[in-house]
């Protein structure tokens, strides 16, 4: 299944849980001194332990991935 | 992570009992910059754009008891809704009115970011050395 990229001028990485590589949004983790680990936040959210920080900021998301998760996470939530 | 020379001094004039130390405003703040400061300058941080969200991030609860003249991050630090942007270092800032700036220093290895993303650096990262 081919991924649809959001493009612009976003990086292509992989993402370390499901090895797709993409421009979608990522939690980058520092994992030593010199080396960075990247996932989707969907894939971080559903890893084991999962990851509190991904689950929190994809909430509300419906599965929204790509450009439209990317619009769900620019978009202040709504207050009252 | 280096100190700031004014913090520095700062310091030195309370231990030599030529000022009362001018106390740290909690929380510690951690700020994430584009470009490295240096002991007298601060680094850049990062701008906000295309609705990123990022901010500072309180560093006070994710720093350990210092003893043996060290203290080391004993939590992880994470900032979230980033805007694009290459990182290169960190910086400590505590919560005065204005802000002063209290240790810098760069990331051993830089982390372009894209806008959305989240970056989060591990427990153990950050180390506050007075040696």
């Amino acid at each position: 299944m081919s991924t649809v990229l959001i493009g612009g001028d976003r990086p292509l990485r992989g993402c370390l849980a499901c090895g797709q590589a993409d421009d979608h949004p990522r939690h980058s983790v520092q994992v030593d001194p010199e080396h960075w680990a990247d996932f989707h936040l969907d894939c971080h959210a559903a890893s084991a332990p999962p990851c509190p920080e991904c689950a929190a900021r994809i909430a509300g998301a419906d599965g929204a991935t790509g450009a439209d998760l990317l619009q769900h996470l620019l978009t202040p939530p709504k207050k009252g | 992570m280096p100190i700031d020379q004014a913090e520095a001094t700062n310091q030195l004039k309370a231990e030599t009992g030529k000022a009362v130390y001018v106390a740290t405003v909690t929380p510690l703040r951690g700020r994430l910059t584009t470009t490295n400061g240096t002991a007298t300058a601060a680094g850049t941080e990062v701008a906000n754009s295309g609705g990123s969200t990022y901010a500072s991030q309180d560093a006070s609860a994710a720093l350990g008891t210092p003893a043996a003249g060290s203290v080391t991050t004993t939590g992880a630090l994470t900032w979230s809704n980033l805007p694009g942007a290459t990182i290169v270092g960190i910086e400590l800032w505590d919560s005065a009115g204005t802000p002063v700036r209290k240790r810098f220093g760069p990331l051993t290895a830089s982390k372009t970011v894209a806008l959305g993303d989240s970056l989060t650096i591990a427990a153990g990262a950050l180390v506050l050395t007075q040696a």
